[in-house]
């Protein structure tokens, strides 16, 4: 039995605690281990991530084994579960969470974490691990905040690091010889952290390797999706062309954990379109990547698809596109004009800055962008840039300041209702990148210099600002550098209320101060700079890239020397296996 | 040869069901919706030109969200040459949950031209229909009720103009009337929309908004 649905008629968007959905495959009543995976999100974000989408159907697939999903509930549901006394439910079954063998969580965003730990209460489930017993299912994490995992450590059972095809499969296996037979969680718990890119915090310790998928082409991908019948953030069939990046952005987490860049090949690509796209009846074609216009097949793809694409109307979106002529050609091509906007994502200011983040733009490319989008008949430049990066001066910001200018003259010169959105953040220090031993800026600086531009641009009628909370960017640095002390502050939030706070409007940077005082926990501490001889807390997490080439890349950095992108002729030396370009002696 | 050029477009009448958890769809995701459930029966839709082309879909009246609805309406351009095609589709495969298609006519006419009332069942928790009929009977909302009849603990209202009357302003009356505190003590649901017959004082007959409409399977 599912929550009444007249009880739900009151709250914000009651399709997330009832969604109508087309494609659910059946429950498979004669599975012996069940996984419940759970996106710390509302429904709407977490139907959007494809690496969710194609856990959960490898999970469907393998013999014995069932899986349904969760979501957490937005602050209204959760106050009305609350007072009902009804547990959080999975979709499919509508199951409380602790009815599961295995509660699987997706680590997306830091800002979601006291989201985890409100869905497993509410699940039934202790959000401590050292309460958990035989009568709770494991809990375990993966994503790209599994791969610093010490601030939620104490929360979770076992952390999964790398890519779930490989992974997954092989934890189903385990827990399908072991659980069923009522082995001790302990026992369980010992022979999980064994398997390759298994870390279990209970266990301390010791150097867990990222599993890796290395032929994209041979890894598994779902021939069918779930669809829903209510918008969600990315509402498309989502086909990944490939996985990593070759650009080596310094901030990028997912740029250097992703490691090396496997591409699908345009056969496969081109099968799984149009499988899924008739299957589906989705009306667009989203190919996703880090950075899609650098997949190596990508005309071949699109020749092979156009016709059939227009034949039934489907329109293809290309996210991450770069400031070149080759990314506006393609926006032309595909049409994308009948969107309005166009986004490009400079970074920085000036070439010398784009250098240190290793952007490797130059002035001249974002001119010439500037005024092709707009002569290709888009309405909109959306430009995103970041403050706060290391090295930066008064003369970047004037850079950004004086990028948008040229923009708002150039969308002026060709008239209309043109216009440009200027998109400004901080940057956050990521664990795994070069940046990793860079100070986060403080929230009043960060506010600043983010006002500083924002006023140098104010006459401009055609330009609009706007700027992600600098209080939030700040948190996210601290959460996401920190350690198992940070955890304590992360539980003090939760229990102060804290809930949905990567929705801007949600966050209440009150409850954070509180939180950590009442932890005793110095954000400070975690945000400063770190020194190259200091341990990190997520040393003992090998991603693949040698620590001596973070270093490297560090110092390059803070010189603005920038390093090639990775290719046949150019390898940077990251040190990560089974990659293409690898070659074994440094320069 | 395109597409166009093999099968020119049909303007069809769908009727649908609405009810469990696709009562909490908006109206206006209607169209995705459909256009998707067409598309996976192995439809070809028609599209709008301009700068954004899009399925032609036309809705028949809103319904609030929550509220069931029986035999709603709209109107889809298709590249079928008759309705007997879409008769044969396999439609349980390819309706999400809580959406059933019952059957499909020709579209004749505008959809706001062929509705011209509805006809909804509304119950009250704990409130009998004498109750519930004295309370809305003296409301201004009346004067758009062109028929009421008790039924299963609750009444039946035959309403003109859907497009334009407000099933919302309905549960606000009651619940400035005190008789509900609002939508939780709600159960409504649309039977059908149609042209009023003053003869029998009643929407008839509730699916064949005009011309002759087929079933589903």
């Amino acid at each position: 039995m599912g929550y009444p649905l007249s009880a739900l008629r009151g709250l914000k968007d009651p399709f997330r605690y009832a969604p109508s959905e087309w494609g659910v495959p059946p429950l498979k009543e004669e599975a012996r281990l069940r996984w419940c995976l759970l996106f710390p999100d509302v429904y709407e974000v977490g139907m959007s991530y494809l690496g969710f989408s194609i856990l959960y159907w490898l999970l469907k697939s393998l013999p014995g084994v069932d899986v349904e999903r969760a979501y957490a509930p937005w602050p209204d549901a959760e106050e009305l579960l609350r007072r009902r006394g009804w547990p959080l439910l999975s979709v499919e079954g509508k199951r409380p969470l602790l009815e599961f063998d295995v509660v699987g969580v997706t680590l997306q965003h830091e800002m979601n974490y006291t989201n985890v730990l409100a869905s497993l209460d509410l699940g039934g489930i202790p959000v401590l691990s050292s309460r958990r017993d035989e009568r709770h299912p494991l809990v375990v994490a993966g994503g790209p905040g599994a791969l610093h995992p010490e601030p939620m450590a104490d929360f979770f059972d076992a952390f999964l690091l790398g890519d779930g095809e490989e992974l997954l499969p092989e934890v189903s296996q385990l827990l399908l010889e072991h659980r069923p037979k009522g082995t001790d969680r302990g026992e369980l718990l010992g022979m999980l952290s064994r398997l390759e890119g298994v870390y279990v915090p209970a266990l301390g310790r010791r150097r867990v390797r990222r599993r890796v998928v290395a032929d994209l082409d041979g890894a598994f991908y779902p021939d069918r999706l779930i669809v829903p019948s209510s918008p969600i953030v990315h509402d498309r069939v989502s086909v990944e062309v490939f996985r990593g990046c070759s650009r080596g952005c310094r901030f990028c987490l997912a740029g250097f954990t992703t490691r090396p860049v496997r591409e699908r090949s345009a056969g496969r690509v081109v099968e799984i379109s149009r499988r899924l796209l008739s299957s589906t009846g989705w009306e667009e074609l989203g190919f996703l990547s880090l950075s899609s216009c650098d997949y190596s097949s990508l005309m071949e793809v699109l020749d092979e698809l156009s016709p059939s694409l227009r034949e039934m109307g489907v329109r293809v979106s290309l996210p991450s596109l770069r400031v070149d002529a080759f990314s506006l050609e393609l926006a032309r091509r595909l049409d994308l004009g009948r969107k309005g906007s166009l986004t490009f994502a400079p970074e920085g200011g000036t070439e010398r800055i784009r250098d240190v983040m290793n952007k490797q733009v130059t002035d001249e490319e974002i001119r010439r962008a500037d005024r092709g989008v707009f002569a290709s008949g888009f309405e909109r430049l959306k430009l995103y840039f970041m403050v706060g990066v290391p090295t930066e001066t008064e003369s970047d910001l004037e850079g950004i300041v004086e990028i948008a200018r040229e923009a708002s003259r150039a969308a002026r010169a060709f008239g209309g209702r043109r216009s440009v959105s200027l998109s400004l953040a901080t940057l956050v220090p990521k664990p795994h990148t070069p940046f990793q031993w860079a100070e986060a800026l403080s929230p009043e600086e960060s506010r600043e210099r983010l006002l500083r531009v924002k006023r140098a641009l104010s006459g401009l009628r055609n330009v609009q600002v706007s700027y992600h909370d600098p209080r939030l960017s700040y948190l996210e640095g601290v959460l996401c550098r920190g350690d198992r002390e940070v955890g304590r502050a992360i539980l003090q939030a939760y229990r102060l209320g804290a809930r949905m706070e990567a929705w801007e409007d949600r966050f209440d940077a009150g409850i954070w101060d509180r939180a950590f005082e009442l932890a005793g926990v110095d954000p400070l501490a975690y945000a400063r700079g770190r020194g190259l001889d200091e341990p990190l807390p997520w040393d003992f997490v090998d991603v693949g890239v040698d620590r001596a080439f973070l270093e490297r890349e560090w110092r390059k950095a803070l010189e603005g020397r920038t390093t090639p992108r990775c290719g046949p002729l150019s390898c940077g030396g990251c040190g990560v296996l089974v990659c293409p370009y690898r070659r074994s002696s440094l320069p | 040869m395109p597409l166009q050029e093999v099968f020119p477009a049909l303007m069809v009448r769908c009727f649908f069901a609405k009810w469990g958890p696709a009562v909490f769809v908006r109206h206006v995701e209607l169209p995705p919706l459909f256009s998707r459930v067409f598309r996976r029966a192995g439809f070809s839709l028609e599209m709008t030109g301009g700068m954004s082309p899009h399925p032609r879909v036309s809705l028949g009246p809103p319904l609030p969200i929550g509220v069931v609805g029986c035999a709603e309406v709209l109107d889809v351009g298709l590249r079928v040459s008759s309705l007997e095609e879409l008769l044969l589709a396999p439609w349980r495969e390819v309706e999400p949950l809580g959406i059933s298609v019952l059957g499909f006519s020709e579209a004749v006419g505008r959809l706001s031209e062929a509705i011209d009332s509805a006809e909804v069942f509304l119950r009250v928790s704990s409130r009998g229909p004498e109750e519930v009929l004295a309370s809305l009977s003296s409301s201004g909302l009346w004067r758009s009720v062109l028929s009421h009849r008790p039924c299963g603990g609750g009444l039946v209202l035959v309403h003109q103009d859907p497009f334009g009357f407000s099933l919302r302003a309905l549960v606000d009356e009651l619940r400035t009337a005190g008789l509900a505190s609002g939508w939780e003590d709600v159960e409504m649901a649309r039977r059908g929309c149609g042209r009023f017959d003053g003869a029998f004082r009643a929407l008839l007959p509730r699916l064949r908004v005009d011309g002759g409409s087929r079933w589903a399977r």
